[in-house]
């Protein structure tokens, strides 16, 4: 009977899923939209040092990379609102198959935003070669090695995974009271700030970041967005079908 | 500092902000009127396409012409004085031109009737000036200029220097200034998000790097003929003899 309901979860959360890969495509494609504009942006947006008679010009794709987490966390949090939620009746299922599907189709995206954020970088060289016709060009971070670009992928999916959770979860707090739409940006603003700021509540701020940032295992960091993201996405969950029992 | 600190990151939330509002003014236009589902699949698609093809021809572009770095002269500390020893004793040995550490930048000869040659130049100091008399009073002063070990961030810029050029005016021989010609070299950063995860040295010494961010050699070789003086108060020359 168990494995039963549990078949019934998985097709049900499968067929979203497969519906919700094709309904959602505008979503992937604003994303694509966000990485070509952060593309052409970081053509000339770059740090520059000017010693003597030389400038040296720094490129990175910081612009691509912003955008996407920006558009990602965004796909998080709007899967959460009445719109999308209301998209869901197309197809057989409860809250929690919605929820799982969403969950699938934000690590699905989350992937596609990984890897095409990292090739955006490889664009950006490109495009920077043949603008400057390949000249005074340093050859080291210029060609990327494999194992490089596989560790931008693969940690830019999975920061991508964790800002889209954050979003998802936020995306719900949002929908039990419209005030929490302005207070929860309000929050992301304030906290951003009180890493500059010098007090106790700075401190606890960059300790969060520095959980994350200054990991420099990947078996570790996996493991800590793992878990983050898993319990983000399952109070997520739990606050959807709280909320789908008050609808 | 603090204050400017928070005054950076405004202005560049700032930025951020138009950059996205512009980006979202683009997106709410295409929905106005909203693009067949067929043409964004192909927008997609191409753009996918165009992203495998940057790596393919990453991966193909030959890298013999690309600046090299250089991060292990920053690393130990450089000596002004040891090199232009090393320099006057390769000059001496006569294998200056031969070495690989000093490369030849320039060169010029002139004929002069002087027999009490003034050196000015730039105060500056920006060249380390050398002279040295000849065997023969042929009446011609050769000048050859060298470049030495040059850094910018870790960046060899040795065989980017540009010669500072000397000419004789008025009795004297004039050094020219530091360049009018810039130099603009690119440079690429790694992804953001990888950097905690990559161990490399050299893709790390600008963080760690406390010293001197730039540093560029210059030597001037004059070699005047036998029978003439010189009267310098250029602060960096100095003669040289066997």
């Amino acid at each position: 009977m168990m494995f039963l309901v549990e078949g019934k979860l998985l097709g049900a959360t499968k067929r979203q899923y497969i519906y919700k890969l094709k309904a959602y495509f505008q979503l992937l494609f604003n994303l694509i939209i966000f990485q070509a504009v952060g593309i052409v942006f970081s053509t000339v947006s770059t740090i520059s040092e000017n010693i003597n008679f030389v400038t040296l010009i720094t490129y990175s794709n910081t612009i691509v990379t912003v955008f996407s987490f920006i558009m990602l966390f965004s796909v998080g949090y709007i899967l959460q609102t009445e719109k999308y939620k209301n998209l869901d009746v197309a197809v057989v299922g409860n809250s929690y198959t919605s929820s799982f599907s969403d969950i699938a189709y934000i690590i699905t995206i989350c992937i596609f935003g990984g890897i095409t954020t990292s090739l955006g970088g490889v664009l950006l060289r490109i495009l920077i070669y043949f603008i400057k016709s390949g000249q005074n060009i340093v050859g080291e971070g210029f060609f990327i090695p494999p194992k490089v670009l596989l560790i931008g992928i693969i940690s830019t999916f999975l920061y991508a995974v964790l800002i889209s959770s954050l979003g998802y979860l936020l995306g719900a707090i949002a929908q039990i009271n419209k005030v929490l739409l302005l207070i929860i940006p309000a929050l992301i603003i304030g906290s951003m700030f009180l890493i500059l700021s010098n007090n106790a509540y700075s401190n606890t701020v960059a300790v969060i970041r520095d959980f994350y940032v200054s990991e420099v295992s990947m078996v570790m960091f996996i493991i800590k967005i793992f878990v983050t993201s898993a319990i983000l996405f399952s109070v997520a969950v739990k606050i959807a079908s709280n909320l789908e029992v008050r609808r | 500092m603090k204050s400017m600190l928070i005054a950076a990151i405004i202005v560049t939330i700032l930025k951020f902000s138009v950059i996205i509002i512009l980006v979202f003014f683009i997106i709410k236009n295409i929905s106005k009127r909203p693009l067949a589902s067929n043409i964004k699949k192909i927008i997609a698609m191409i753009y996918c396409i165009i992203l495998l093809v940057a790596l393919l021809v990453l991966n193909i572009i030959p890298n013999k012409n690309f600046m090299k770095s250089d991060y292990s002269q920053l690393k130990s500390n450089y000596n002004d004085d040891s090199v232009l020893e090393d320099f006057k004793q390769l000059i001496l040995d006569g294998k200056v031109d031969s070495s690989k550490e000093f490369i030849k930048n320039g060169s010029n000869s002139m004929k002069s009737k002087l027999k009490l040659l003034k050196i000015v130049g730039s105060e500056d100091g920006n060249a380390e000036i050398l002279i040295q008399h000849k065997n023969a009073a042929d009446g011609k002063i050769d000048i050859t200029e060298y470049a030495g070990k040059s850094i910018l961030k870790g960046v060899d810029l040795t065989n980017k220097l540009q010669p500072l050029g000397v000419i004789l005016k008025d009795g004297a021989l004039t050094i020219g200034k530091e360049v009018d010609k810039e130099i603009n070299v690119s440079r690429f950063a790694y992804d953001l998000t990888a950097n905690q995860f990559i161990n490399d040295k050299n893709y790390k010494m600008d963080e760690n790097y406390s010293g001197k961010p730039y540093y560029a050699m210059r030597f001037i070789l004059i070699k005047i003929p036998k029978d003439v003086q010189i009267d310098t108060i250029y602060p960096n020359a100095q003669m040289i003899t066997n």
